[in-house]
């Protein structure tokens, strides 16, 4: 599944994340069902181009998750945020309401913050995703997490990955230049302990730091 | 100390229910819940769901292996209905399939046949049908009925507050494993782990032994985990008992805000009479609680709306008396304050109330009738108070004269944006009220390597409690923090816990650690004395070294416990703690129900768009009586956030049901709960220096509830920068204020025009009696 | 969610011919709404066409027309230096939507074609008569807070949620199509439509016809511009009332205006007649004040939106004042 192996800590997650879930939620009928033939013949009859599934078929998906390419089959209505909890792996992008209204699953595709829930993951085909696992390098962690410490942005913690995701692309998008800005930009992002106020300290702080990120 | 899971929480790697990695074969549960709020059950139809595919099991009330009953004070709250259903959203059967989507899919299939009952919604309706959760229960000060006599001013009307949705970011649910043996382990995203336990064992036939409970942590409970995470536990623990398979569900968000309770709403009829000097001499309050379907906890929320009924006041002659009403509403349950707030507010617009009608400033009111030490709660209580600190020091710190006057000048000067500032005390008694509960168990080993494990009953939820935990071992042991590691909440390793309510996990668990520490403490002091040849009242421990006389020696940590192991000295220590001094008499309704109250005072500065009827929070600046912080950062974080919380409920948080006892306020987008944007402005927070004794641990009193009550302030501030627009409004004592609400009372006359947007009954006629 | 077949396509024709050959299907652009939507089970389609590969995105000057592409992202018209310089209405009226995340996600022709929010059109299990024509309308005597003032019937009360659209309405944009029977343009003030006797028809499309891009001509009405929002709160939420206002001034008299109501209709709402009303008179709250009496002429509300009779001419004043400065 998992191509790149940068070193131990590489491998070592890939041997954890495998055996972590080998079991992924699944529609009964559909788990023996691979991408079939019938689809793309359909597709070619119809003048369409390029992928197609049939119903209950699975679709091919090339996407690449925090630097590693993964080709994966998935069903057209996997969203993206049930690929990369359940069948990546990968739970810290967090489903706080599965319908676009918290931002706790917030991530970036092509450096783009978005929806994980509301995005479809055949719809990510080619594209490149980073999730809160990421950002890190190895034991460094990325300013935005050093500042979300620092300044205490979370209390019970459900909904940081969404809110530090967010909290990069704001400064990226050049809308982090004052703290009314930031609240407006970060207003996709609901913390129901309500530690606001440390969120917009942490976002104007890196900001401040002028880092690229 | 930052906060322990710091590192986990911003790297993605805290473990949270819905995280846990699944065992191959692991199943998948979906309830399917009554449509419609009250009715005999004619039939149920399961034959289509069992027959969808992937489905293994639809389970219903005749499959409960042991009794179908999960009501914690009252068994009133079956499982599953049998005969009838109560509310809308009530568990009448259980899918069990081997996929999420297989389970909700057959879930859709399943129809069932009700022969519908009236339904209730309004608390006084249910009363007035004798629907009572519990009898009546009535607090009584002095002698109210002589009282009024010496009235020169009194004042009456109604005063309502909604519900609140916890909207926990984390839904409910829970994970059961099967064990050999016949045994359980059930994951639970639950602040009461021995709750859970006690449900899964009960519907099951289980003894508790062999069902374990863990929890590493919740996504915000709030309250809301405290009892209500019961039924989901439950209903797995059954299907994996019966299957001897994992089972697991995660509810959805719509799915857990229609079939879960909320805070309770509350109506209620207020009474308060003045002398000429406007001090308080009489009150009297009746409290219509709108309970829900089953008990859950509000018998017990409902004692504590009595124990709170005169805020941070002293009022010599109080009635107070509450009745827990059944709606056909889901159970509502607790939520930050447990009933607290909602007689808060009654009080608050009674002194409001008056105020308007003699035309001067609430905080006159106010001030003058702060409770003093050795004055008496209606319940017997002698207080040890610091509200007059408290408001003293709001008012010097931050210049509230000047505020007072740079709002006048303002609203002067501007005809569409008016500002309003209210003041408001805040007096928060804390233990739970149910004398036995104040206990707590704390599991500390020592390991001959020098690293330490605390288990506790503690949850963490985001109120750091666990970081306090840690703080006590490291502080007793005066060892570096990274040595201990505070275990996750597990009934195997603690037993009979209480759930991490009432503001008092960090207390008990937090004392218990301490006792249990303490006494590792002083066995490792004897061996250090033995080992160093020197009297033992020589020894301390500090910073990793044993010191004699206060001289540093060679014995370290780590070489002191490993002596201690090797000399076959116990290093581990299971503590009890049981809450000193608190004592309550039902019969008498009088007692000593806290450890000790926490007072503070916020000063709240509103700008409300009066063509529009929106507003901002300028600034919420609080005086807050901390005792002594034993960790500011997270105590400042608990105030900030229950002050954002209080202001939700104050302001944009409307739970609407409509007659039928359906939720229509049923996701984010018709529930709005406060955004980035919703935060005061400017949040000042300011620690009151007291060095009063309490029993809280490390004199660092409990954070958790009480500054959510400050948020009450920004409802009496709207009222105030409404009444600077237009001084006749009609604003009836109704939260939460909407800006819609707002904007018709910007434009309302003295008497309600608008009939049509009355949801309940408005306010009564007042009348102002001078005798 | 149920599944689906999932087809890619790359050409417009191709677009138009997967719909045109399958009645259940339904283009997929930003996904925001329809996923949600059919994670709810309120849309069931079998087939989604995957139309985010069809070259839509651009945003141009032709001539003296600004153009932009049907699958534009909301954030890339919020943030184009073009339409902040020549069309800031927009820019303001997009940027009022939703959060950050959802603009990077929500396309030009998405945002038009969102469906209402109403609450019973997204509970399958309340009457609505736009989900399930002849159910009957549950907002009429329910719970109102969100619907419409202005309506033609009661048989659907439900409002549009896009701010965009409150934008494009006033600057009269008009709609490029492309669908079977070949190309036609439609101005955007007919895009959307009042409910009628078909309350699930949102809008004028036919079947099979994409929206492939929207024209606004060039004006001079972009230098006092405002477009207020009134929500509960201050951001990501919902319009209970939203105003759009684009003045051209002379010293202080109007000489050019547009005007737009959202939240009041089941359609974006232009006020023709105030703006007529307010041509070539001066800038002044008195004359805001009685445009605003003007605008809300024939407003009727439902009961728990009859705030709204006072919110929406107090937005539109205040709008119209912050817009020429006059606040």
């Amino acid at each position: 599944m998992a191509k790149k192996g940068s070193g131990q800590n590489q491998a070592e997650e890939n041997y954890l994340n495998e055996s972590r879930r080998n079991f992924f939620k699944q529609s009964s009928l559909l788990t023996a069902l691979a991408v079939t033939p019938p689809a793309f013949l359909k597709a070619a009859e119809e003048g369409l181009d390029e992928k197609a599934a049939g119903y209950f078929e699975k679709m091919p998906l090339a996407i690449q998750i925090n630097g590693v390419n993964h080709d994966l089959s998935v069903e057209p209505r996997t969203t993206l945020l049930d690929l990369i909890r359940e069948q990546l792996a990968l739970p810290g992008t967090k489903k706080g309401c599965d319908h676009g209204q918290c931002g706790a699953c917030t991530v970036h595709v092509n450096g783009n913050r978005v929806l994980s829930c509301l995005t479809l993951a055949v719809t990510a085909e080619g594209k490149k995703v980073t999730t809160i696992e990421g950002l890190a390098d190895g034991e460094k962690l990325h300013p935005m997490q050093e500042a979300f410490i620092k300044y205490d942005g979370f209390q019970c913690g459900y909904c940081t990955p969404g809110q530090i995701m967010s909290g990069i692309a704001c400064i990226r998008e050049g809308h982090a230049n004052s703290d009314d800005e930031i609240r407006e930009y970060m207003s996709g992002n609901i913390c129901r302990c309500g530690a606001y106020p440390n969120i917009v300290k942490a976002i104007a702080d890196v900001k401040k730091g002028g880092q690229t990120l | 100390m930052k906060n322990i899971d710091s590192k986990t929480h911003t790297r993605g790697k805290s473990i949270y229910l819905d995280d846990i990695p699944l065992l191959q074969g692991t199943l998948f549960g979906a309830a399917f819940g009554s449509p419609i709020a009250h009715g005999i059950i004619r039939s149920l139809n399961i034959s289509v769901a069992e027959q969808m595919p992937g489905v293994i099991k639809v389970f219903t009330a005749k499959d409960v292996t042991g009794e179908n009953q999960i009501g914690g004070i009252i068994p009133d709250e079956p499982l599953l209905a049998e005969h009838e259903v109560d509310f809308c959203g009530m568990p009448v059967a259980f899918v069990v399939a081997q996929s999420d989507d297989a389970a909700r899919a057959a879930v859709k299939t399943i129809t069932i046949d009700i022969e519908p009952l009236p339904v209730i919604t309004d608390p006084r309706e249910a009363k007035a049908r004798g629907e009572l959760i519990v009898p009546p229960r009535t607090f009584s000060l002095g002698n109210v009925d002589t009282a009024w006599q010496a009235c020169e001013y009194i004042f009456e009307g109604i005063a309502e507050t909604n519900g609140q949705e916890h909207l926990y970011i984390e839904t409910q649910g829970a994970y059961v494993i099967p064990q050999e043996n016949g045994a359980l382990k059930v994951y639970s995203s639950t602040q009461g782990p021995t709750a859970v336990q006690r449900a899964s064992c009960r519907v099951t036939g289980l003894p508790m032994h062999l069902v374990e409970v863990e929890v590493t942590r919740l996504g915000g409970g709030f309250g809301g985990k405290e009892d209500q995470a019961n039924t989901w536990a439950a209903l797995c623990a059954l299907a994996a008992h019966r299957l001897r398979k994992p089972v697991k569900y995660s509810l959805h968000r719509m799915e857990d805000m229609a079939m879960t309770g909320k805070r309770h709403p509350y109506s209620s009829d207020y009474k308060i009479g003045f002398d000429k000097d406007l001090k308080m001499v009489a009150y009297e309050a009746t409290f219509y609680q709108n309970a829900g379907a089953a008990a859950d906890l509000s018998p017990a929320i409902m004692e504590r709306t009595l124990l709170h009924c005169t805020n941070s006041y002293f009022i010599p002659n109080v009635k107070a008396t509450a009745y827990s009403c059944r709606t056909h509403l889901p159970p509502n349950t607790a939520f930050r304050g447990f009933g607290g707030p909602q007689s808060m507010f009654v009080i608050e617009s009674a002194i409001a109330k008056a105020a308007d009608t003699l035309g001067i400033d609430s905080a006159v009111i106010q001030k003058k009738n702060l409770i003093k030490t050795g004055d008496e709660f209606p319940f017997g209580q002698k207080a040890v108070s610091e509200a007059a600190e408290c408001w003293k020091k709001a008012e010097q710190l931050y210049e509230v004269n000047s505020i007072r006057e740079g709002i006048k000048d303002f609203n002067s000067k501007n005809q569409i944006y008016k500002k309003g500032l209210a003041l408001m005390p805040v007096c928060f008694g804390i233990s739970f009220t149910n004398t036995a509960m104040n206990q707590a168990r704390s599991l500390v080993h020592v390991y001959f390597d020098g690293s330490v494990s605390v288990s506790t009953g503690a949850v963490e939820m985001g109120q750091g409690v666990n970081t306090k935990i840690l703080q006590v071992a490291a502080i007793v042991f005066s060892i570096h923090p990274d040595r201990v590691k505070v275990q996750t909440t597990s009934t195997s390793r603690i037993a009979n816990t209480s759930p991490s309510a009432a503001s008092a996990t960090a207390d008990l668990n937090g004392k218990a650690t301490y006792l249990a520490c303490t006494r590792i403490l002083e066995r490792l002091k004897k061996v250090a004395a033995e080992e160093l040849g020197v009297d033992e009242n020589l020894i301390e421990l500090k910073d990793e070294y044993v010191f004699v006389n206060n001289v540093q020696s060679d014995l370290d940590w780590k070489k002191l416990v490993n002596t201690a192991h090797l000399k076959r000295v116990g290093i581990s220590e299971h503590a009890n703690y049981a809450t000193p001094e608190i004592y309550f008499d039902k019969a008498k309704e009088k007692g000593h129900a806290f450890s000790y109250h926490v007072y503070g005072t916020a000063v709240t500065v509103v700008t409300v768009d009066c063509l529009r009827g929106i507003y901002e929070i300028d600034a919420v600046k609080v005086v807050h009586d901390f005792g002594t912080s034993m960790n500011p950062a997270i105590d400042i974080g608990q105030i900030e956030g229950g002050i954002v919380q209080g202001i939700g409920w104050m302001t944009m948080e409307e739970i609407i049901y409509d007659k039928e006892g359906k939720l229509r306020s049923n996701a984010l987008s018709t529930y709005k709960v406060p955004d980035i944007y919703s935060a005061p402005k400017e949040i000042s927070i300011d620690f009151l220096q007291s060095d009063k004794d309490n029993l809280a641990i490390f004199r660092s009193k409990a954070v958790g509830e009480p500054p959510f009550m400050y948020g009450i302030g920004t409802y009496f501030a709207l009222r105030n920068a409404i009444k600077a627009f237009n001084p006749l409004a009609h604003i009836p004592f109704n939260a939460p204020m909407t800006p819609e609400k707002t904007l018709l009372a910007l434009y309302s006359n003295p008497q309600p025009l608008s009939k049509e947007i009355k949801r309940k009954d408005e306010e009564a006629v007042t009348s102002v009696a001078i005798n | 969610m149920i599944n689906f077949d999932y087809v890619r396509v790359s050409t417009i024709k191709a677009a138009v011919d997967a719909i045109v050959k399958d009645n259940n299907s339904l283009w997929l652009a930003g996904g925001t709404n329809l996923v949600d939507l059919m994670k709810k089970g309120v849309m069931t389609p079998q087939k989604l066409v995957d139309i985010n590969n069809l070259p839509l995105k651009e945003i141009k000057k032709e001539g003296n027309k600004l153009i932009i592409g049907a699958l534009a992202l909301n954030s890339t018209v919020a943030d184009n230096e073009l339409v902040r310089k020549e069309q800031p209405l927009l820019a303001l009226a997009v940027q009022a939507g939703a959060s950050a995340q959802l603009r990077n996600m929500a396309t030009v022709g998405g945002n038009m074609m969102q469906r209402t929010r109403c609450p019973y059109f997204y509970n399958t299990d309340m009457p609505c008569n736009k989900r399930e024509p002849g159910t009957g309308c549950g907002a009429l005597k329910g719970f109102n807070r969100m619907h419409a003032i202005f309506t033609d019937t009661e048989k659907c009360i439900a409002v549009h949620p896009s701010d965009m659209s409150v934008g494009l309405v006033a600057l009269d944009a008009t709609v490029l199509l492309s669908g079977p029977r070949g190309d036609r343009r439609i101005p955007f003030q007919n895009f959307h439509r009042l409910p009628g006797n078909l309350p699930q028809k949102d809008n004028t499309l036919e079947r099979g016809e994409l929206i492939v891009a929207v024209e606004i001509p060039e004006n001079k009405l972009n230098k006092h511009v405002h477009y207020l929002k009134v929500r509960d709160r201050t951001s990501y939420a919902f319009a209970l009332v939203s105003a759009a206002v684009a003045v051209d001034l002379e010293g202080s008299t109007i000489k050019d205006i547009r005007l737009a109501l959202g939240g009041v209709a089941h359609k974006p709402w232009r006020l023709t007649e105030v703006e007529n009303f307010l041509k070539g008179k001066a800038a002044t709250e008195v004359n805001y004040k009685q445009a605003a009496a003007l605008a809300i002429r024939g407003a009727k509300g439902f009961g728990l939106n009859n705030f709204k009779l006072k919110l929406a001419p107090n937005t539109l004043v205040e709008a119209l004042k912050t817009a020429t400065g006059k606040s």
